[in-house]
């Protein structure tokens, strides 16, 4: 963790989708730890409403909300012109790989099981940016 | 119309009454044919009899007649040199009723005497000499001639003889007399008599007119017949001249060429048979009628209305009323029949009860089947959707407690103290074994459910061992273990598999291995062997005792319980590894020697691109476990199945 250095995620605007309180905080505590401005959705109407708003540089969303999920959010994304390219990392508690699979089918950049913890959620996460040309480059490394 | 339509329709009985009929009628026509042939028989033979009689009678008066009429000749042979002899001409042939005219000529054709008794012919012939009865004396015999006719066309006879002077005696005779003798024979209704001569000449008949008509019936039979009889009487049916069907007799007359026929017409001769024929006929039929009636009453009553009820019975289980039943009339062969049907039409009737019955039962285990499997498919679907939400939920509080943990841990932007940290770090442990326990569980039940699709790709065999070697170094490098990988220097770049399987397989042995390991060195490697290949994972750890080795395999299954909490784990993941190896068509060998450690083998089939996938381990064999009590090395070879 030493070596990710504290401003990595600096002036990024991020999108977190989640209907756990505790999933949120976690993600808002150590996104924001690495400099991020961090808006959080409690479905994916509000995720929507924000993505809208801010154009963040990617969203970290869960699947299952209530009201509007997370499947119906990568869709409404996927049909606006203007949303569409942003990236939208999974987070979710469903730990099959079909599920995984049908993610990335719907849309999804990618795909993150919990339980993580913030070296493994950070690690991977470092990763999926990596591979994305516009926001690997911007990482602070 | 009934009955016709019955009759036609009921073709035994049709044959039946035929054949009856046709019986009745030949005894009937025999019967009727010999009645009347013995009756017509016995009339032939009474009619005959008067034939006979009458015509031996008319012969009689006839061959009487012509005896007269010789003994004038021979009288007047015997007269002719007296002196009176004209007179006795004279008053000889007024005694001669039957004589017309009598004519005596000299060898020189001279009228010597004459005398008639109506009018003058012989005498009047003008050339006597020429004349054929002059001739036929004058050669020196009785000569009869055959039927003349005066110019007033009435028939007669001449007789002539020789004379002893050598002059010729000629008479003449009427037909009256033979007429009347003739005419005088009646019997019946149509019986009558005529005379003939051998030429066929008619001499006499009752109607005059045919004699006087000159009739001629030369060459028939019944004559021919007649005359070879010579003397005596012929008898038979036949046609005569007049073309009546006749029954005749002919009699021929002695000392001439004549016949007397009698005859009577045949529809009174035989007049009482013929009506016996048709009465009997009549009565024959008639009877016939009644028998045939009454034996088609009495078969319909016997025979073919007992037929018609069971041929009604019969069509009446074809249209499937089973319960319809014979009526049984009579004890006879027939009604054995109907109560042998109604026996069978119960039988048919339970048959089918009972199979009413079974289909019942079928249809209800079918539906009972049908529903349980509905049930057990909504059960494994609940199973699978229990089992996805399960390990969402537990999952969700797991994020929580592991990212407080590690944010903590992690010093981002919190402070802990030392002990503290400790304890956090306690708990982090704890909850990565609650994880991997999900883990598992997770695994074992989506293989169990038959969740786990195998999807063979072309892997490469070390980039694989780099991976499983990576992912447990960490596990290996906390305990300081030497963690060592070999690849058979024949072993194929790359090789055809599932790789998640075969990672499940790989990190199980190898962290199984870790975990039983205190010190020294767990090598994982690759075999070839050309059609099968194995991952072999060998460690120095403190082995596995015999009696264990049975069971290692079975779900939170470890040596001893004190084991779980020696060495941790989840108890599941030799269990995994065997329903893996299971699924891939491998099996798995152990070897272990207590205290000095352990090594399993996983043998798989090699997987050409296009080879089909491996068969359903259901098949395979149970674990074996060979001398496993007295060896300190045992082998435990298990190919599939759970040891139970």
């Amino acid at each position: 963790m030493s070596k990710i250095p504290p401003d990595l995620l600096a002036e990024w605007n991020i999108v977190v989708a989640d209907d756990e309180e505790d999933s949120l905080e976690l993600a808002r505590y150590v996104l924001d730890f690495y400099g991020a401005h961090v808006h959080t959705a409690v479905d994916g109407n509000d995720a929507f409403e924000a993505i809208e708003r801010v154009r963040p540089h990617f969203v970290i969303s869960d699947l299952s909300m209530p009201v509007v999920d997370g499947w119906e959010l990568i869709r409404r994304l996927k049909e606006t012109p203007e949303l569409r390219d942003i990236p939208v990392i999974a987070l979710t508690a469903y730990a099959l790989k079909s599920d995984a699979n049908r993610a990335i089918a719907a849309g999804f950049h990618n795909y993150l099981t919990k339980p993580l913890t913030v070296d493994t959620f950070m690690d991977q996460l470092i990763s999926l940016l990596i591979a994305i040309p516009e926001l690997g480059s911007l990482l602070r490394l | 119309m009934n009955a016709l339509r019955k009759l036609r329709a009921n073709s035994l009985r049709r044959q039946t009454l035929t054949l009856v009929a046709l019986v009745a009628f030949a005894l009937i026509a025999t019967g009727a044919l010999t009645l009347s042939f013995v009756v017509g028989a016995t009339e032939q033979t009474t009619w005959t009899a008067r034939q006979i009689e009458a015509s031996a009678n008319a012969s009689t008066f006839i061959g009487g007649v012509m005896r007269e009429i010789r003994l004038f000749i021979n009288t007047m042979s015997a007269a002719e040199s007296s002196e009176n002899f004209e007179e006795i001409v004279t008053d000889i042939s007024a005694h001669y009723p039957t004589i017309s005219e009598v004519v005596v000529i000299s060898r020189d054709g001279i009228i010597q005497a004459a005398r008639t008794k109506d009018e003058t012919i012989l005498a009047n012939t003008l050339d006597v000499v020429e004349s054929n009865w002059f001739m036929r004396a004058l050669d020196g015999g009785t000569y009869l001639s055959d039927l003349q006719f005066s110019p007033e066309n009435v028939p007669y006879l001449i007789i002539s003889s020789p004379l002893p002077s050598g002059g010729v005696i000629g008479v003449r005779v009427g037909m009256t007399a033979f007429t009347h003798a003739i005419a005088g024979i009646q019997y019946g209704e149509s019986g009558c008599a005529y005379l003939v001569d051998s030429n066929g000449q008619l001499l006499a008949h009752p109607d005059f007119a045919l004699v006087a008509a000159n009739t001629h019936s030369g060459g028939r039979p019944e004559l021919v017949s007649a005359l070879e009889q010579g003397g005596g009487s012929w008898t038979g049916t036949y046609r005569n001249f007049l073309g009546q069907d006749v029954l005749g007799t002919g009699v021929a007359v002695p000392d001439t060429n004549w016949v007397v026929f009698t005859e009577v017409d045949q529809s009174e001769a035989f007049a009482k048979g013929r009506l016996l024929l048709v009465l009997s006929s009549v009565a024959g039929i008639f009877g016939g009628v009644i028998l045939l009636l009454a034996i088609d009453l009495l078969l319909r009553q016997y025979i073919f209305a007992p037929l018609d009820d069971l041929r009604e019975g019969t069509r009446e289980v074809i249209r499937g009323n089973l319960s319809h039943r014979v009526k049984i009339t009579r004890d006879n062969e027939i009604g054995e029949l109907a109560r042998e049907f109604n026996v069978m039409a119960e039988s048919l009737n339970e048959g089918r009860d009972s199979l009413h019955k079974h289909a019942e039962a079928l249809r209800i285990a079918r539906d009972e089947a049908v529903a349980a499997s509905q049930v057990a498919e909504e059960n494994v679907r609940l199973k699978s959707e229990f089992l996805s939400t399960m390990s969402h939920e537990l999952r969700t509080p797991l994020n929580a407690i592991d990212g407080f943990t590690s944010i903590m841990l992690s010093g981002m932007n919190v402070e802990v103290s030392p002990p503290v940290h400790r304890m956090l770090e306690r708990i982090a442990a704890n909850s990565r074994r609650l994880l991997e326990l999900i883990n598992a569980m997770l695994d074992l039940s989506r293989i169990e459910a038959g969740r786990m699709e195998l999807v063979n790709v072309p892997l490469s065999a070390a980039k694989l061992i780099e991976r499983w070697r990576t992912q447990v170094e960490p596990q290996a490098g906390a305990k300081n273990l030497k963690l060592e990988t070999w690849i058979a220097p024949d072993f194929p770049t790359i090789i055809m598999g599932d790789e998640d399987g075969l990672t499940k397989i790989a990190s199980n042995l190898l962290s199984n291995a870790i975990k039983f390991t205190p010190q020294g060195t767990v090598t994982l490697r690759l075999h070839w062997c050309g059609t099968s290949w194995s991952i072999q994972v060998q460690d120095t750890g403190i082995g596995i005792p015999v009696n264990a080795r049975e069971y290692i395999f079975e779900e939170f299954r470890q040596v001893d319980g004190s084991s779980k909490r020696q060495y941790g784990g989840t108890g599941l993941g030799l269990s995994i590894v065997q329903k893996v190896t299971r699924l891939m068509g491998g099996s798995i060998t152990l070897e272990s020697i207590l205290g000095a450690g352990s090594t399993f083998t996983v043998t798989l089939p090699v997987i050409t691109p296009d080879a089909p996938p491996p068969d359903d381990s259901s098949k395979k064999p149970l674990v074996t476990v060979g001398n496993a009590a007295t060896q300190e090395t045992a082998h435990v070879e298990n190919t599939s199945g759970s040891p139970r």
